[in-house]
This record gives structure tokens, C-alpha cells and sequence, in this order.
């Protein structure tokens, strides 16, 4: 019994807080998880001021990435400075201009996540960035269940498995395609890195699953 | 939005590979928009023979995918596919299920792309259904449209053929030329009338016709010319100046048909009737002259210009010309029927030709000729209207059964004859065959009863005899058309056969020797056991088992007249067409992939100056690599039907 005052007043975060109780278990099957594939270029890498300037987001289910379904926005940032992080994905804060409201996203996104496990490469950063930004709007935190490819690879790849020393760092998506001869494309724009990051994402599966000889299962992955 | 940016790359990376290049990129765009993106281990089945098919087209993005066939024997690879090919594409627009399985070979990332959409698209490019054509069947109507099914399909090569290049002028179909240059006069008007209208319509012949326009005969300027230095009055009327003497052909002739005429009946003029025979009213005149202005460079001149070579020097040259000019047409696939059927024409009245200047070198000689009918039979590829390429040929001389007195000096004088025209067609770079079927040796410059026993030893032992080696002495055709000669020796093969059935066995399982690769892969042969090499032997691994096969069904059907291979296949499959269409269809597919690796072996040979008996796979083409892909499949569903037709086994 979740008491009424303490429900979020938006209908989706409603919704979102509803399904969370719903979420996949780690014993269930990956092929008939639904996930949900996700990247947000920012404002910069410090988790308190900055900003998502856009994200994107695909969908996989039967352990098949779904070209139909995939979003992707540019989000309005007023007070987004110029940091460093420009360089890299080039989004220009003026540029963002032309994006729709964070909280419109935001409540886009609320459907979509759902209760679906997020894979993500470097996910935790992401999953923070959106955290504070469902805070902001809705006042509910971001639950899902989190699935990093860096973090997966590192597990499943011998070339980047730990060595055991704190200066490891683990591998870049580059690092990943290139190692798994995957064709990167647009890369540092939200929808590429998506793309490719969930095209890492099915060969880790793949591969696991051969090492496992059984059905893929969420806690393999987590 | 930017959502699609995602689309835009897959569709950037499908618009290198055929069909999709075919393909408009908004439309591939929203075709991928629709599609998935599908991660394989290796081994692991991506669909399964059998199996209904799912929603989906598949492309390999990036990986090995083999195709394989469940058979009772166990799985037969069938075919590999790599970057940008399409997967299970057989019975794709009927919604049948799975012809093969197909199964990952490493690790493979795939675009699933939704089926109804895609075939939506590949319906609407002409292009592109014609690229796809070449993996279901060698479709005549797509590739060698003679008549085509009548759908909107490809049909450049419909048309009367076009040999434009070198061409002085484009004058349109040969029809309206005919019909522009006719001028008909009736039986009754004065000879000089007629000389009136030679002169002012500029023309080379009259055509007199009676009071229903149904002709009679013609009046050329030759024609006035021979009978003035003959001496023949001034006067008269047309009917005592023309000659009977009619070509005739319907309206609906090509240009080609109309040139294969010209050629046989050495005709200079053709009279084109509304039913092709001289019972109908005449709408046209087609001389070579006229047909010269549409297309310039001309397959009878050649002949003409072989017919009064002085020496075989000349011919050589003329045989280079010949080559030239095949090159020039072959450009067309539509052509090389005809082609084959008109370098055949040239390659007989070559060796006529040959023929008359040893008999004239020996006549000089002081040589006298015994008065006795003798043939020389072409065998192998020129028997069979196949010898476009100077590969080997196969010949024999016969000659009738002489007197007792004559035996010494008949053959004295047909092996002298037999020495000097091989040795002209070796002058003129035919290579000789090496078996050794050629007329100057001992065995194949015979009488004619000498012959049949040969024949006829063949047919009853032919083990003994090596009947193997001489196979191609049994697709023989003589340099005219009704030669008593040939026809004897005909009727001799067709008894003895009769009373020996075991003999066709005997070449059937023969015919089971040679087998076709399985496929061609990233420019590599790759045969049943996985082998990957880098040349595609077309001759012994796609032509020889059909060859071979077509003789087995002429001679078990006795028809002996029909010697070209892919005339022969596909008569056995409108014999069976009835009563089993099944195989009807497997020996039609087998015909189109004789003319599908004939072609590939004249187009690759005659530009790399060889005999095209092998060729490296890297050189094709997408197309031609497709077709032959499939003509593969063909020959091998063609041998493995011989095998069970005949209780053999085929070789694995």
C-alpha cells in the first residue's frame, strides 16, 4: 500500500512507480526481457551541475534490436554552460534551443523505461544524470534495473578483464568495436552511440550465453 | 528527427549491395526503419528448412551465414553468403516455407528486414526483380527473354537484336526498312519500266508481284545486267525477265532471323510476306544492303567473304573478323543463341571452304578425285553449333562405300584430303582435339561401313573401345543439311543402340564424372567438401556434365538430328513436360544453365584472348556470379536426377 499523499501528482511518474513493482526478475529469461538501450550526451561530466543536452533510446526484445522503435531528442538546457564535454558530441548549448523542455522529455521517457533493464555503456552516469532530472520534475527516482556493457565486457572479454590494479580504466566504446569488429556509427551523437552500444550489448549475449550453455538469464547480465 | 539517422546508415550501407542499389534510398531508409538488428554465435540456425518463414528478410551485416540442405544423406552445403547478401530468398514472394537452412559459420550480425515491405519495394524496380530472378531460376523471361511471360518484366533483349555498335545509322526495326524499301511491279510491265524504277527509286530489286500482291518473282539489276552481257534483247515483259527464285520471311522476323537467312540460303534479297510463305501479299524487301545501313558491321559479309577466300591465310584473318564481331554481339545475352547458331553457319562454310581449296591444291597436284559422295562431319563443340571460341575440334571424313578397285585410291586421296583440311583449320587456330577425333588420323577418315562398324563397336563394347574418349564423335553434323552420308550413319547408331539399351547407362553413368562447385564466394570456387579456390574451371565443371547429359537424351530418344546441348535439354523436358513436370522443369533450368555458363565462358574468354576453360571467379560480375550460382544448382539437380533416373550414384 503505497500511501495517496506520497503518489507522484504526474501520470506517467505515476505509472512508472506503478510498473516498478512489476520488473523483471533476475531469473527470468533475457529473451523475453524487454530493454531498453539508452545514451545521453552532457553538458560536462560533473553529475551536480550538469545537464543532458540530448539522449536516445532503442528498444530490444527477443534479443533483437527494434530499428521501429527508437527515440531521440535534443532537450532544451537555459542554464547549460560551455564545458569541456562540448568537444566532444558538439552540441552547442544554443543549439539546444531548438530541443523540447527536459520535463517534456522526461515524461517521455517515463513510458518507455517502464520496468525494463537499461543497457548502457558507462550506464551508472546516465542513470545518475536521469535520476536527478526525475527528481526535479517528478520527485520519484530512477529504479530500473541497470546493464553495462563496459562493466559486461570487462566480465566476458578477455582483454579487458581486470588485472587487479586500482589504475584500470575500463574500456571505451572504441575499445569495444573495435575488439568485436563492429562498425561504428555517428559516433558521440546520442542515437549512434545507442546503435552501437546495443549492438555490443547482443554480441555480450551472445557470447555469454555460448560460455553458459543454457538460457541467458537477467542475473547473468547484472 | 534525428531518430531516423540511425535508418539513413543502414540504408547507406544496404545501397552498395544489389538488389537494394535498385532500390531509391528514401524507400530503403523507411525499409530499415522497419527492421531489426539480430546478433548469431557461430552454428547457431538462423531459420530452418522446412520451417514456416517469419516476417523477415534477412542481410548478413557482417559474417558467414552457409546455407545448407537437409537430406536424406545428411546436410549438403549449398551455398555461402557473406556481407550485404540476402538470406532466404527462395519461395520468398509465394510465402513458402524455408527451401534450405541457414546456419552462421562465425559469429554474424544480421538486418532483419520486414518481407512484405521489401518485397513491395523489389516489385516496383524493374531492376531489381530481374537482379532476384537470378536466385530463384534461370527465368528465360528475365534473362534470355525471347517471349517472356508477358508481364512488364525486362525485355531489352526482346527487341530485333541490336548490333549498333560500329553501326552507320539507326534506321529502327526491320520492318519499316523492308516496308521503305519495297517496290513491286505486276508480271506485265515492259523490262524497261521496270529498269525506270530500279534507277529512280535507287533500289536493287523489283519485286513482281500478281494482282492480289502475292509475289511471283523478282527483277535485280544483276538480273539485267547478266542477261544484257548474255546478249537478251531489249524488250519484253517483266515475267519474261524475273526469277522465280523467292527468299521469303514473315513480319515478324529479327533482324538476327533475318540475317541467319541471308546467310543459309546465300540469298541477297528477302521478300517479307504477311504469313512468310509465297501464298500472301508481300509487304517488304530485305536485302543485306539495306539491312547494312541500320547496322553496319555484318555476320554475312563475313560468310560471303569466306565463301571466295583465295587461300587459308585469308580465312584466318576472316575467322579473327568473325571473332571480333562475336565479341561486338555477345555484350547482349539475348544473342547468343543466335550467335551460336550463326557462328556455326560461318564455321561450316569455313570448312567448306577449306575443303574446296585442298581439293583444288590437289587437283594442281595432279591428284584426279574418284568419283565417290563424301561428307565431313564436324563433332564436339562444332557439331553442336558451340564452337564460338577457338577451343578444339573434333571432325571426321566419310566417304562412300567405294569399289573393290577403287578401295586404294579412294583412300589415298579422302586421308590426303582429310590431312589438308585439318591442317587448315589448324591454320586457322582451332586447336585440336586431344583425343585425337580428327579426320587426319587413322580411324577417322573412313568409308562409310567402316564408319558404322566403328560406331557400331562403340555402342556394342564401350569399354573396350574407350567410348569415353570418342563421346564427342556421337554429336556430329555434316557441313549440308540433307547428307545422305550422315543420315545413314544416323539410322546405323539409332539400331544398334536399340538392340544394345545398356549402352546409354554406360554414357549415363560416364556423365555423372563431372560435378559443379557448390559456389562462389567473395570471389572464391567453393566445391562440395568447402574447398575454396581461386579459378572456376566453367568447362569441365558446368558445360562438359551438360553436354554430356544432353548427348545421353538425344541418343536414348534416338533424335540424333538435335546436337545442340541446349536444344537437346530442352526437348527431353517438353517430352516429359506431361508426364513429369517436375523434371521438365529441372531439364529447362538445366538448358538456360548451359547458356548462362556458355556465355560466361565465350564473354571472359574472348576478352582474355583464351579458351574461357577456366576462369577466376573474382572477375564476375554480380549478375553473371548469381546466375552461375544458380546454373550450379541446376546442373547438380540435373546430375543427381540422371543418377536416379539411371540407378547410379552420384559421387558426394
Amino acid at each position: 500500500m503505497i500511501w495517496p499523499w506520497k503518489q507522484p501528482r504526474h501520470p506517467q511518474a505515476r505509472a512508472y512507480k506503478q510498473c516498478q513493482r512489476k520488473a523483471p526478475g533476475r531469473r527470468d529469461i533475457a529473451e523475453n526481457i524487454r530493454f531498453i538501450v539508452l545514451d545521453a550526451e552532457t553538458s560536462g561530466f560533473d553529475r551536480a551541475k550538469d545537464r543532458m543536452l540530448s539522449l536516445a533510446t532503442m528498444r530490444i526484445e527477443d534479443l533483437e534490436l527494434h530499428l521501429s522503435d527508437m527515440n531521440s531528442w535534443l532537450i532544451y538546457q537555459a542554464d547549460a554552460g560551455l564545458t569541456e564535454a562540448v568537444n566532444v558530441h558538439g552540441i552547442l548549448p544554443s543549439e539546444t534551443a531548438d530541443g523540447e523542455s527536459e520535463q517534456a522529455v522526461m515524461a517521455a521517457l517515463l513510458p518507455i523505461l517502464g520496468n525494463a533493464p537499461v543497457v548502457g555503456h558507462h550506464i551508472g552516469f546516465d542513470a545518475d544524470m536521469i535520476d536527478q532530472a526525475f527528481r526535479r520534475h517528478f520527485g520519484i527516482r530512477f529504479r530500473n534495473c541497470l546493464v553495462d556493457t563496459a562493466e559486461l565486457a570487462m566480465r566476458e572479454l578477455d582483454a579487458f578483464a581486470r588485472t587487479g590494479y586500482a589504475n584500470q580504466r575500463p574500456p571505451t566504446l572504441e575499445d569495444l568495436c573495435s575488439h568485436l569488429e563492429i562498425s561504428m556509427v555517428d559516433r558521440h551523437t546520442a542515437a549512434g552511440d545507442t546503435f552501437t552500444t546495443a549492438q555490443v550489448f547482443l554480441t555480450l549475449c551472445a557470447r555469454i550465453q555460448k560460455r553458459l550453455k543454457r538460457d541467458l538469464q537477467l542475473r547473468d547480465l547484472s | 528527427m534525428k531518430a531516423e539517422t540511425i535508418a539513413i546508415r543502414i540504408a547507406d550501407f544496404l545501397k552498395d549491395y544489389p538488389p537494394f542499389k535498385f532500390l531509391q534510398k528514401d524507400d530503403l531508409v523507411d525499409l530499415a526503419s522497419g527492421g531489426r538488428v539480430k546478433f548469431h554465435e557461430a552454428d547457431e540456425i538462423i531459420f530452418s528448412q522446412g520451417h514456416p518463414r517469419n516476417q523477415f528478410i534477412h542481410v548478413v551485416q557482417q559474417g558467414r551465414v552457409k546455407i545448407l540442405e537437409s537430406t536424406p544423406k545428411g546436410e549438403k552445403l549449398i551455398d555461402l553468403r557473406g556481407r550485404g547478401d540476402l538470406l532466404g530468398l527462395q519461395g520468398v514472394f509465394n510465402e513458402d516455407p524455408y527451401v534450405h537452412t541457414g546456419q552462421t559459420e562465425m559469429e554474424t550480425i544480421l538486418y532483419a528486414l520486414p518481407r512484405k515491405k521489401f518485397t513491395d519495394l523489389i516489385d516496383q524496380s524493374v531492376e531489381a526483380r530481374r537482379y532476384l530472378a537470378a536466385y530463384f531460376s534461370l527465368n528465360p523471361a528475365y534473362h534470355w527473354s525471347e517471349h517472356g511471360d508477358g508481364s512488364t518484366s525486362v525485355k531489352g533483349s526482346d527487341h530485333p537484336i541490336t548490333l549498333r555498335k560500329g553501326g552507320l545509322l539507326e534506321v529502327g526495326p526491320p520492318q519499316s526498312i523492308a516496308k521503305d524499301h519495297l517496290v513491286t511491279a505486276t508480271a506485265d510491265c515492259s523490262i524497261r519500266e521496270i529498269a525506270g524504277m530500279l534507277r529512280s527509286k535507287r533500289i536493287d530489286c523489283v519485286a513482281i508481284v500478281d494482282k492480289n500482291g502475292h509475289p511471283l518473282g523478282k527483277v535485280t539489276d544483276a538480273v539485267l545486267r547478266d542477261r544484257i552481257a548474255e546478249g537478251a534483247s531489249l524488250g519484253g515483259t517483266a515475267a519474261d525477265w524475273m526469277q522465280h527464285s523467292l527468299g521469303t520471311a514473315p513480319p515478324e522476323d529479327s533482324t538476327g532471323q533475318l540475317l541467319l537467312k541471308l546467310a543459309q540460303g546465300e540469298r541477297q534479297f528477302l521478300l517479307v510476306t504477311e504469313n512468310g510463305g509465297t501464298d500472301s501479299r508481300v509487304v517488304g524487301i530485305v536485302s543485306e544492303r539495306n539491312l547494312f545501313l541500320q547496322y553496319g558491321r555484318f555476320p554475312t559479309v563475313v560468310g560471303e567473304a569466306i565463301a571466295y577466300a583465295p587461300d587459308i591465310r585469308t580465312l584466318r584473318t576472316l575467322r579473327d573478323r568473325m571473332e571480333s564481331l562475336i565479341l561486338e554481339f555477345i555484350e547482349n545475352r539475348g544473342t547468343l543463341k543466335w550467335l551460336m547458331e550463326m557462328t556455326g553457319v560461318l564455321n561450316r562454310k569455313m570448312t567448306q571452304r577449306i575443303i574446296e581449296l585442298a581439293q583444288q591444291e590437289m587437283h594442281s597436284a595432279g591428284m584426279t578425285p574418284p568419283e565417290l559422295d563424301f561428307t565431313w562431319l564436324m563433332m564436339g563443340s562444332g557439331g553442336r553449333d558451340e564452337l564460338l571460341i577457338r577451343s578444339a575440334v573434333y571432325h571426321a571424313l566419310v566417304y562412300a562405300d567405294p569399289d573393290k578397285s577403287q578401295v586404294e585410291s579412294a583412300e589415298l586421296y579422302f586421308n590426303e584430303m582429310a590431312k589438308r583440311v585439318s591442317n587448315g583449320l589448324r591454320q586457322c587456330g582451332f586447336h585440336e582435339s586431344v583425343q585425337g577425333v580428327l579426320a587426319k588420323n587413322p580411324g577417322w577418315c573412313l568409308p562409310l561401313s567402316a564408319m558404322k562398324e566403328r560406331f557400331r563397336k562403340f555402342i556394342e563394347e564401350p569399354s573396350s573401345t574407350h567410348v569415353y574418349s570418342a563421346r564427342d564423335a556421337f554429336d556430329f553434323r555434316s557441313l549440308t543439311t540433307d547428307c545422305p552420308i550422315a543420315t545413314a550413319l544416323r539410322n546405323t547408331i539409332r539400331e544398334t543402340i536399340g538392340a544394345n539399351p545398356n549402352f546409354i547407362r554406360y554414357m549415363a553413368s560416364d556423365s555423372l564424372l563431372n560435378q559443379p562447385p557448390r559456389t562462389i564466394f567473395q570471389g572464391y570456387v567453393v566445391d562440395n567438401m568447402g574447398i575454396q579456390r581461386e579459378e572456376l574451371a566453367l568447362k569441365f565443371h558446368a558445360l562438359l556434365p551438360l553436354v554430356d547429359v544432353g548427348r545421353v537424351l538425344a541418343l536414348e530418344s534416338e533424335d540424333l538430328d538435335t546436337t545442340t546441348t541446349w536444344q537437346r535439354l530442352e526437348r527431353a523436358a517438353e517430352n516429359l513436360r506431361n508426364s513429369d513436370p517436375a523434371t521438365a522443369d529441372v531439364l529447362h533450368e538445366a538448358a538456360e544453365a548451359f547458356l548462362v555458363a556458355q556465355y560466361a565462358r565465350i564473354s571472359r574468354g574472348l576478352r582474355a584472348g583464351t579458351d574461357g576453360a577456366v576462369i577466376r571467379a573474382s572477375d564476375l560480375d554480380a549478375e553473371t556470379r548469381a546466375l552461375l550460382v544458380t546454373a550450379f544448382r541446376a546442373i547438380l539437380n540435373t546430375l543427381e536426377w540422371m543418377a536416379s533416373r539411371y540407378g547410379l550414384t552420384l559421387r558426394s
